[in-house]
């Protein structure tokens, strides 16, 4: 506990011993009597100005929030003896106050609590306001002292950090991997084996399943013929998200579209059973290989929101692409195309043989009017630029799509997905 | 923030208020420098957010009152009124701070104000009747003065100590 005394508190005293010494000095009792007033004054808010023993502690927080969920935790203050009119600081960040029982909400991340015994408890409706990592804590309990001579405070020891996931997005397309592997899911694989997708016929073999046998085609001829199936598979998914945009600026939407989409796109594959790999490129480098499972998926969503705009270190970011994309993966890259080093990195990939899919966020509506001849010209070079980085992509055969803020998620995976259907028809 | 400026405007006022009344008596010069300097400490104070701003007003406010004992003619405003302006002003000015610092309730604040300026100036009024009725002077105001004096400093030292509060 924390006792400050207050200006007032200093003021009595000091303007209380000056008076009575004026008196003293003049050889008139009226300083003197308003001096021993202001002192009588010290000296009652002195009287109560005892600190309390105080406990602030968290219940019933959850690890992870989606964006926009309310949840209810519990506070509760633990003094060693009852205190008056206190307020209480949540020290909220990323999440607001909804709902108070118990207390009254008097800020953003403030309580007015009407008094607290041994043990009082508040149930607060929390609400997550945007993906990231939300915190509540360090706790502060302010209590108001009698005649407010002192600042009593209490700082709780305790913070907490709580996962908000961005908000659902639901996809209707997906893009599908043109390899599989070995696990089962919901992709038919290119090879053959036990499914329910027609392959082929072909002669009996000793060791083949009866069931298997097409008695329809085995009774036309003088030997047995078998049904030969696509197996169901799973695939590799990766995704790639380019947080490289100037930090403090409208630009930072970017990155936020990014993120809602990689989020999106990583519980819809997730429900297909592919395993999920990500990789996100900001001022940190880093990148999670694919894998399955529930603590995966909560690794993955857990690196994602903690991207923050950055300028991305070229060099480190190539190596650790390399190392993490490896076929038979699906690289779906999210990313504004505004770094020449980016377009080489996907180039890079695709030489290696990798299948890579680029979602280009268009940067036009985040940016500014342009003011002036001269910075519209700048703009529209800037804007022939990426067309050009665009355009070496899709001639090196890697399918781009531009992502217009005004589409929703499944357009540019739409158009992806047709696009990656006629490349692979033509060959 | 908005009630730290209006407390702080609030007790600008006053402190500019009190400077400002000083009936035109010969020799009223340095009394009315005093308290016009006390208004400027506690403007400046509130301004740059410094509180010892608050103690240095009502130090001068103080000092005001005890040099305004000498000049000619009855005390304008009555003692009880100044004690009632000074404490108020005090508790404005203290108020702004903690509004600057914590969250806090502003109606609360405000009624303990109101109720710290009515004890204070009847609590002086009170004293000032009893002290006429005495016919206090001379020796016996120094007397009463240095036993308040001492008496005082040792309950508000005893008290400070046993509270457990830091200083």
């Amino acid at each position: 506990m924390i006792a400050i005394p207050s200006p007032s508190l200093r003021a009595y005293v000091t303007a209380g011993i000056v008076g009575l010494a004026a008196a003293l000095a003049v050889g008139d009792p009226a300083p003197g009597l308003i001096g021993a007033g202001l002192l009588v004054l010290a000296v009652i808010g002195l009287a109560g100005g005892s600190a309390p023993r105080v406990q602030l502690t968290a219940h019933d927080l959850p690890v992870s929030v989606i964006e926009g969920e309310e949840v209810e935790v519990t506070i509760r203050v633990s003094v060693d003896q009852p205190v008056t009119r206190t307020h209480l600081d949540l020290g909220l960040s990323g999440l607001e106050i909804s709902d108070v029982v118990g207390g009254r909400r008097v800020g953003p991340s403030t309580l007015s609590l009407v008094g607290a015994r041994e043990a009082t408890e508040i149930r607060v409706t929390l609400r997550a306001t945007r993906w990231g990592r939300a915190v509540l804590g360090p706790m502060w309990l302010y209590i108001d002292s009698p005649l407010g001579m002192f600042d009593l405070r209490f700082e709780g020891s305790e913070r907490h950090q709580i996962t908000v996931v961005p908000a659902e997005i639901m996809l209707r397309t997906l893009l599908a991997p043109l390899e599989t592997n070995l696990h089962a899911g919901d992709l038919v694989s290119k090879h053959r084996g036990i499914g329910s997708e027609f392959a082929d016929l072909r002669h009996f073999r000793h060791g083949d399943d009866p069931r298997s046998v097409n008695w329809r085609v085995s009774s036309r001829s003088d030997r047995l013929w078998v049904n030969d199936r696509h197996p169901e598979r799973n695939g590799d998914v990766l995704l790639l998200v380019d947080a490289q945009v100037e930090p403090g600026t409208e630009l930072e939407t970017i990155v936020d579209r990014s993120v809602r989409l990689g989020a999106a796109l990583l519980r819809a594959h997730g429900r297909r059973h592919h395993r999920l790999g990500l990789i996100t490129l900001d001022g940190l480098c880093r990148w999670v290989y694919p894998g399955m499972g529930e603590w995966h998926r909560r690794r993955l969503l857990e690196q994602l929101i903690g991207v923050a705009p950055g300028e991305v270190m070229w060099e480190a970011a190539e190596r650790a692409v390399i190392r993490a994309a490896r076929r038979p993966s699906l690289v779906v890259a999210l990313t504004p195309l505004i770094d020449p080093n980016m377009a080489g990195l996907i180039h890079t990939l695709r030489r290696s043989g990798i299948d890579v899919s680029v979602i280009a966020l268009d940067v036009d509506p985040a940016l500014p009017p342009p003011s002036g001849q001269v910075r519209m010209l700048g703009r529209r070079i800037w804007a022939m630029e990426r067309d050009r980085l665009r355009d070496r992509l899709a001639g090196e055969g890697t399918p781009v799509v531009v992502w217009r803020s005004i589409d929703p998620p499944d357009v540019p995976l739409a158009r992806l997905d047709e696009m990656r259907t006629r490349w692979r028809r033509l060959g | 923030m908005a009630q730290a400026r209006l407390s702080a405007l609030a007790a600008s006022v006053i402190a500019i208020w009190l400077a400002a009344t000083l009936p035109p008596v010969p020799g009223s010069g340095p009394v009315s420098l005093i308290g016009w300097l006390g208004a400027g400490v506690l403007v400046l104070g509130l301004v740059v957010g410094y509180r010892g701003a608050v103690a240095g007003a009502a130090v001068s406010f103080l000092v005001r009152v005890a040099l305004m004992t000498t000049l000619d003619g009855p005390m304008s405003p009555p003692l009880w009124a100044h004690t009632l302006l000074i404490v108020l002003m005090v508790e404005l000015a203290g108020a702004s701070f903690l509004f600057r610092n914590r969250p806090t309730d502003p109606l609360l604040v405000l009624g303990r104000a109101l109720a710290a300026s009515v004890l204070a100036a009847a609590l002086v009024q009170a004293m000032a009747v009893l002290a006429e009725a005495a016919v206090a002077t001379g020796v016996l105001v120094r007397a009463a003065g240095i036993a308040a004096l001492v008496i005082g400093a040792g309950w508000v030292t005893r008290i400070w100590r046993r509270s457990g509060l830091p200083g």
